[in-house]
């Protein structure tokens, strides 16, 4: 990365990820991963997919414990800190969100406070919780059902649950894949307000290069469990690039608010279907 | 901060502060149907206790009751044999009030923790695996320890020691069972479709050891595996309660402590483990603590099937998946549940019996077939 930590009275304020080496059996699959989430910045992981990014989202979360080399957060190895510690510093949302969850959304949201609650809930957990809700602006659904809802709606409430985590960085799995077109953009706006009012970090595995190109501050693309490249989206994301890790021909034109990706089927000779 | 109050009441009137009452309605709808079924389940202690080969009148049931409870408020029944009548059944009953609470209670939990709502102490293996050790118990005792006969006088009544032998092998095959099934899906991390897995094919071999005990038993010892199996409540007594209520009780109040994390399972494994919940540890635990609680149950009483997929199923239909409000509310309802069929047994033919196990089993089928039929608010979790 091209920005140095930020010191804030010697103790550096960012997530990140020292020569990570993450794999299942023998198969390695991120390699000297290495790379920063600073507080207040969105950083999206891009590449192919089978290439890693959800193995990185989930080791960075601690659902998966590294192979080898480490991720600190507020300065400390995520090893070492404690479960329940650890869940206020990191928000998870999931790529897919189980689709038998049977519940009700206040519920849902509510489950965000588990770092934080007893055997009940307190009214500062309350207070998170709506302050979610009017965040995501999902009043009306509170006293639905999950399983009534729709795409959209639920990734907003998952989305709302991460928040009333308050978390310092907020993690993400391709929140947008199963989103459509302006839901895409709601979801990345979305992240972009909380960065600005919380000074969080944000880490999220995107597919869509020009979402990660309009809405993200820096980049890192993987390929082969490796980074390819990283650093502003403008400078990551480009012919040789796109070509090298999406085995896909394009053009990078200046467009109404700055570069977008443009993809040239005609050159494309096949497709690499792999997963 | 002059202003304090007053954002304090655009936030109130915002929309968005609405969570907190949407989620208090919703308790007390919860602790409405608790309270509801709190009465019914008394109400059905005393008809349960009035009721049987010899009616009592109401009032000389309750009389009896009282009169145990404070002697100098309440006067004696009106005939005085009442009173045997009335604690011999008052022990039943509430045998079979913790046995109902303890299966519904296991059946709420496994299938809260293993995010399946067709998981019960049944599906998982463990009823098997209790009957396995009973039939083992009932075969083997003659030829192991033949010429021992008599047994332990506790709190007045006698339990046999041919009796005991089978109840503690069926108790321990029960958790063995269990612990069969952690360690079979440990390989396989938490998953829990290999819980379940492992739970069906655990349940299999066990059912084959029983088929093969029977098999192998004569006449006496094919119909005692036979009783067995069916469930009854024909061990209960002073004692029996005494060492099931404080287990049971135990187990509910831990159970109920880790409702709260069962709830942030089910927005899913990666989720919860992300929240902060172990979720292999509480998995592992609330296998073991509910297998526990259910295995003391049933060997003393047997086989007793459904009640751990009925009352849950019924209490998520009426109030939502909340673990916390479902524990206690499918206690209820389990506890009301074999306390009636136990009931309807003891009556429908009487003076003879009809055991538990059959009539839980016809209205079990019942209840499911009406599910299935009814299908306008799918029980999902």
């Amino acid at each position: 990365m091209d920005d140095a930590p930020q010191e804030e009275g010697g103790q550096t304020v960012s997530l990140r990820l020292e020569n990570l080496v993450q794999g299942y059996g023998k198969k390695t699959v991120l390699n000297d991963i290495s790379f920063e989430v600073p507080e207040g910045k969105m950083v999206a992981v891009l590449g192919p997919n089978g290439c890693g990014k959800s193995t990185l989202i989930k080791t960075v979360c601690k659902i998966i414990p590294p192979k080898g080399g480490r991720i600190i957060a507020e300065g400390e190895d995520i090893s070492d800190i404690d479960r329940r510690e650890f869940s206020k510093i990191i928000g998870y949302v999931p790529q897919k969100y189980a689709p038998s969850d049977y519940m009700q959304v206040f519920d849902a949201i509510l489950i965000g406070r588990a770092p934080y609650m007893g055997w009940s809930y307190s009214d500062e957990d309350f207070e998170a919780a709506a302050d979610a809700v009017d965040e995501m602006g999902i009043a009306d659904l509170i006293d639905k059902d999950i399983q009534d809802l729709s795409g959209g709606q639920i990734q907003k409430v998952i989305i709302a649950r991460a928040i009333a985590q308050k978390p310092r960085y907020f993690i993400l799995d391709e929140p947008t894949s199963a989103l459509d077109l302006r839901n895409q953009l709601n979801t990345l706006r979305t992240m972009k307000r909380i960065i600005d009012k919380q000074n969080a970090g944000v880490l999220v595995a995107l597919h869509d290069l020009n979402l990660a190109m309009k809405f993200a501050d820096h980049v890192v693309m993987l390929k082969d469990g490796k980074v390819f490249a990283a650093g502003a989206p403008e400078e990551v994301i480009n012919e040789d690039s796109i070509m090298a890790v999406y085995n896909v021909s394009s053009e990078i034109v200046e467009g109404r608010g700055g570069k977008y990706v443009h993809i040239c089927e005609d050159e494309q000779e096949d497709y690499d279907l792999a997963e | 901060m002059a202003d304090g109050d007053t954002l304090k009441r655009i936030k109130e009137l915002d929309s968005g502060n609405n969570i907190r009452s949407v989620y208090d309605a919703s308790v007390k709808k919860k602790m409405a149907f608790i309270i509801g079924t709190t009465v019914l389940l008394v109400i059905m202690f005393f008809i349960s206790v009035a009721v049987g080969a010899v009616d009592i009148p109401f009032m000389d049931t309750l009389k009896a009751i009282g009169h145990a409870i404070v002697p100098n408020l309440v006067d004696e029944p009106s005939k005085s044999y009442y009173v045997g009548f009335v604690k011999t059944r008052s022990y039943r009953a509430i045998l079979c009030i913790v046995t109902g609470i303890s299966l519904a209670v296991a059946g709420t939990i496994m299938q809260g923790i293993l995010r399946n709502p067709l998981v019960s102490p049944f599906t998982l293996g463990v009823s098997s695996a209790a009957s396995f050790g009973a039939a083992m118990g009932i075969v083997f005792w003659g030829s192991i320890f033949g010429s021992v006969t008599g047994g332990i006088v506790l709190l007045g009544s006698t339990l046999a020691y041919e009796d005991i032998f089978t109840m503690i092998l069926a108790f321990v095959f029960g958790l063995v069972s269990i612990l069969f099934v952690i360690l079979l899906s440990r390989r396989a991390d938490v998953s829990r479709s290999t819980v379940i897995l492992a739970g069906v094919i655990i349940s299999y071999l066990f059912q084959a050891g029983v088929s093969l005990a029977k098999y192998l038993s004569d006449d006496d010892a094919l119909r005692e595996i036979t009783n067995w199996l069916l469930g009854g409540m024909w061990n209960a007594s002073l004692s029996t309660d005494l060492i099931v209520i404080p287990i049971v009780a135990i187990c509910l109040i831990y159970l109920e402590f880790l409702a709260p994390k069962i709830n942030v399972l089910a927005a899913g494994d990666d989720v919860a483990s992300s929240l902060g919940i172990d979720v292999k540890k509480l998995r592992n635990t609330g296998l073991i603590v509910s297998t526990f609680m259910t295995s003391v149950c049933i060997a003393f009483t047997g086989i007793i099937g459904f009640v751990g997929l009925m009352a849950p199923h019924l209490c998520r239909m009426i109030i939502g998946n909340d673990t916390k409000y479902l524990v206690p509310a499918s206690a209820l309802v389990g506890g009301f549940i074999v306390l009636l069929s136990d009931t309807v047994g003891r009556v429908i033919m009487r003076p003879n019996e009809l055991p538990v196990g059959i009539f839980m089993y016809i209205i079990g089928g019942i209840f499911f077939v009406w599910m299935m039929l009814r299908k306008k608010k799918e029980v999902r979790l």
